[in-house]
């Protein structure tokens, strides 16, 4: 195959059926902020490296800048538009509101996706764990402290609903 | 300075006014813009540092489905000679001065076609002496090296003081060459409207950029309109005019079609503008008992291929004497051409590097006298009583010396000792830790210029809806100036935040700006607001007293509303008779203060250094920072927390390494370590307010303090671990693990 020929692939993106030809050299990046206009994704260095790409594929972190979109056929993508309903924030959104932990806010959809993640497995981080969690996505503005306390406090706000849902 | 109270108002602490879109993927960055017909442009760079360009050769370029143009640059001089009238043509035609220089552009329907399209450009260069090392060149020139401008900062008389001095010290110092990687790259849309241009540009200088880009298209710059919404960080290198702006603004012109140009990371390490990159031969003269006499430094910037637009050499030689007494002065500024790519700058501009030369040297002085580190520096300082304070250092714009404006400095000194308790910390300095590392301890002061001049504009217009709009010259690329303008303009206006609305820097709005840089923003452009609110209030009560029929002195402002004593007027009702009568109620204030303001403060940092590994951990750091009236105090506190990561990374992590051959050896952020959350402490931050007499907010910048004294301070902190084992000055930076490593065993080797 080479990298020009189109492939058609069939997935969810944020619940939504999505089909679509797709050259087999698009990044899952470029196909979710050119093609489906969910611009949110960003990218920062497409190397692998920043983080700021960062989507959950059948629940797990993904880089989109290192996927290519005609690997996704049958896969559930979701990105930081799918994370709330219209107008409304995640207790992890909220947190980064709350704690000032985005200054320019580029890196902040990579930030959450992976802390989304995250939180998931890890309910209740220790700091230093949330550090390491987060030590693979760059910020260039805030030097960390407010978005490793951002995700502490949405942790804490996790466990308090689930104590009151239990 | 205000002092009513008002809720959403200055000093109030506010959530932030653009979370709610930024959190959640609805920031309008220049890559996001949705254009149905929007044409993306790529660039060919030189591979080689220094080379003759013998031909470049289309071998099907332009016929590949998709691709609108494609085109070297000799063919684009001679279809538009126009535009090579700037510092550094748009692309490179018979000459390539480093690597990364663009020697073709094309445009195509997409990035990918774009770069299909440079794959089938041929270029035959023959490659000529390559100049990388600014040291070698100077010697080997023998004063004659190649420099783009050069400057001497003096007053007083150095020689006889170094002759008479008790104590002279000599170093060497060095910052090693960095760039401020902003995670969003470069970026311009450039869309044909009329007989002009609409741009939409990821740019700390929207005004700038319209001058640069009129001049280099020949347009009136009226022609030219430059919007910046969201901006994925700036820190300095955003600004000015690019030749890819050139390139994009030109052929969105030629082609009749809007062209973006969205940098990549790759081109942004090899031609966004880095910085840093300097050697200082440096001399202190002082008194047994430590009183500082005379500073002497000759400073090397490695200035890279073309000349700067800003010259932040001259930063550091204003910086470098700091909030010390000192009776004469002396720095030589060089800026030396090389074949790297051009500098300019990058989070501090200058003052960073100026601030470690004159903290490592207190540092060598403490060491030379058996004094220590704070001992020295309180020995020195400007005393409160003495501000203003002429340091008679020249300003570098001619106006005269530099006069610091207000300050405490002792009580910054004596706020971060106390708060670090610094008693316990050296008590464990006199045995290793458990895992055999140091405890270093270093201390560094500021003094820093501040919303430097010359002037910026702000506009204030009562909208239609009876809201109050507000704009200015200088946008935000992450400091928040939605939130911190608007409660600038909910204090002079009494409105809450609901009541403003904040508009995106358009040329179009405010005739004239400088821009975000150099911590100014606060200082220039709030500023400019204030007075600009003031005047409109003027004109609302004044309206407002003839609809009441009310004598105007007995009216005030309220949220939405003009208030009397006897009845009150909305002011939607205010916007509506004013629309009737076509009088917009609008006001325009231009704020050109006489000299910049003087924040300062102290940092200390507490490391644990692996004498093995030559790691670096930093344990605690307290930050005291003076930025006098606080308006937005959580985005203050993130502004220093942010720029302490800059000065972290200064001092431990970032250089952008270059081989001879002028090949940059760590172009990516594989090689290039950022700091991660897992480099970067969480600062404690204690404020002092020293109000700013220069400006009506009492105002003092605050986006570089948290990194001008880091570097020396953890620089002075890796040292001082060391020294129980025999380790030397650390004169270099960054204090890679290689470096720290070095600093045992050069000393050991001597
Ligand atoms: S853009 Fe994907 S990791 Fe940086
Ligand atoms: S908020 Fe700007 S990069 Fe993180």
């Amino acid at each position: 195959m080479e990298p020009q020929d189109r492939v058609r692939v069939q997935l969810t993106v944020n619940g939504s059926e999505v089909s679509r030809l797709v050259e087999a050299r698009r990044t899952l990046a470029d196909f979710l902020r050119d093609d489906l206009g969910l611009r949110g994704t960003h990218t920062g260095c497409e190397q692998g490296v920043c983080g700021a790409c960062t989507v959950l594929v059948d629940g797990v972190a993904m880089r989109s800048c290192l996927t290519f979109a005609a690997q996704l056929d049958g896969a559930a993508v979701q990105t930081v538009e799918g994370l709330a309903g219209d107008g409304d924030l995640t207790p992890l959104q909220e947190a980064f509101r709350r704690r000032h932990a985005l200054q320019c806010g580029y890196c902040t959809p990579g930030f959450l996706m992976t802390a989304t993640e995250f939180l998931r497995e890890n309910p209740s981080p220790s700091e230093q764990e949330i550090r390491t969690a987060l030590s693979g996505q760059i910020c260039r503005c805030t030097g960390y402290e407010n978005i490793v306390q951002a995700v502490r406090e949405a942790a804490g706000t996790l466990q308090a609903d689930q104590r009151r849902q239990a | 300075m205000p002092r009513v109270k008002t809720r959403g108002g200055i000093g109030e602490d506010i959530l932030r006014i653009e979370d709610q879109r930024l959190l959640t993927g609805k920031g309008r960055y220049v890559g996001d813009l949705p254009l149905p017909d929007v044409l993306e442009m790529a660039v060919l760079r030189s591979p080689h540092a220094h080379a003759a360009i013998i031909s470049l050769e289309d071998r099907g370029a332009t016929d590949l489905p998709g691709v609108s143009c494609a085109m070297g640059g000799a063919a684009l001089l001679q279809e538009a000679p126009h535009l090579f009238g700037g510092v550094q043509p748009p692309l490179a035609t018979d000459e390539v001065l480093y690597v990364g220089q663009g020697v073709a552009v094309a445009v195509a329907e997409d990035r990918y076609l774009a770069e299909d399209a440079l794959e089938k450009l041929f270029v035959r260069y023959r490659r000529l002496d390559v100049l990388a090392d600014v040291e070698r060149i100077v010697t080997q020139a023998g004063g004659d090296a190649a420099s783009h401008d050069d400057a001497v900062i003096a007053f007083g008389e150095i020689d006889p003081l170094f002759a008479a001095a008790d104590i002279v010290l000599e170093e060497r110092l060095a910052i090693g060459r960095a760039t401020a990687q902003p995670l969003e790259g470069r970026a311009i849309l450039a869309v044909p409207e009329g007989e002009g241009l609409l741009i939409y540009a990821a740019t700390q200088g929207p005004h700038g950029m319209r001058q640069g880009i009129a001049s280099a298209l020949s347009l009136p710059p009226e022609r030219v309109r430059v919007v910046a919404q969201d901006v994925g960080g700036g820190f300095g290198v955003k600004n000015g005019t690019y030749p890819e702006d050139v390139l994009a603004a030109y052929l969105a012109l030629k082609l009749q079609r809007p062209v973006r140009f969205q940098e990549d990371r790759r081109e942004h390490f090899l031609s966004t503008v880095h910085s840093r990159a300097q050697v200082h031969r440096v001399r202190l003269a002082a008194r047994r008992d430590g009183t500082l006499l005379a500073i002497d430094d000759d400073m090397l910037l490695d200035a890279g291929a073309y000349t700067a637009r800003i010259n932040y050499g001259m930063a550091t030689a204003v910086t470098i004497p700091g909030p010390y007494h000192l009776s004469a002065y002396r720095c030589r500024v060089r800026n030396v051409k090389t074949h790297k790519v051009p500098v300019g700058p990058y989070r501090g501009a200058g003052r960073p590097e100026g601030n470690f030369v004159m903290e490592r040297m207190l540092d060598a002085l403490a060491e030379r006298l058996g004094l220590d580190r704070a001992e020295v520096r309180r020995r020195n300082l400007i005393e409160p009583h003495e501000m203003p304070y002429d340091t008679l250092i020249p300003d570098r714009y001619g106006h005269g010396s530099i006069v610091y404006d207000s300050g405490d400095y002792p009580l910054a000194l004596e706020t971060a000792l106390n708060a670090a308790d610094l008693d316990a910390w050296r008590s464990r300095q006199a045995e290793p830790l458990a895992d055999g590392r140091r405890i270093g301890i270093g201390i560094a002061m500021f003094t820093e210029d501040t919303g430097v001049a010359p002037f910026e504009m702000a506009v204030t217009e009562l909208a239609a809806d009876g809201r109050i709009l507000i704009a200015t010259g200088s946008p935000a690329q992450g400091q928040g100036h939605e939130t911190s303008f608007t409660q600038i303009a909910c204090s002079a206006l009494s409105q809450t935040p609901d009541e403003i609305v904040y508009a995106d820097t358009d040329t179009a709005l405010v005739p004239a700006g400088i821009g975000t840089f150099g911590s100014r923003a606060t200082v220039l452009a709030g500023s400019a607001l204030y007075l600009a609110c003031g005047k409109l209030k003027e004109l609302l009560l004044q309206e407002a007293a003839a609809v009441l029929r009310q004598d105007k002195d007995l009216l005030s402002l309220s949220p939405g509303r003009v208030e009397g004593p006897e009845g009150s007027l909305a002011l939607s009702e205010l916007a509506a008779q004013a629309a009737a009568k076509g009088t917009p109620l609008r006001a325009l204030a231009d704020f050109r203060p006489e000299q910049a303001t003087y924040a300062d403060g102290c940092h200390i940092a507490i490391v644990a250094v692996d004498p093995q590994t030559g790691g670096v951990e930093i344990l605690r750091y307290v930050i005291v920072d003076d930025c006098g009236v606080v308006i937005s105090p959580r985005q203050v506190d993130g502004q220093i927390q942010g720029g302490l990561s800059y000065g972290v990374a200064a001092a431990l992590l970032e250089e952008l390494v270059y081989d001879e051959q002028g090949q940059l050896l760590t172009g990516s952020f594989m090689d290039y370590p950022l700091p991660t959350a897992l480099d970067v402490p969480g600062a404690e931050i204690h404020h002092l307010c020293s109000p700013s007499p220069r400006n009506p907010l009492g105002v003092k910048g605050v986006g570089e303090g948290g990194t001008v004294p880091a570097l020396a301070a953890v620089a002075g902190a890796v040292e001082d671990a060391l020294r129980p084992l025999g380790g030397g000055m650390a004169r270099e930076l960054p204090l890679t693990p290689e470096r720290v490593v070095r600093l045992i065993a050069d000393a050991q080797a001597k």
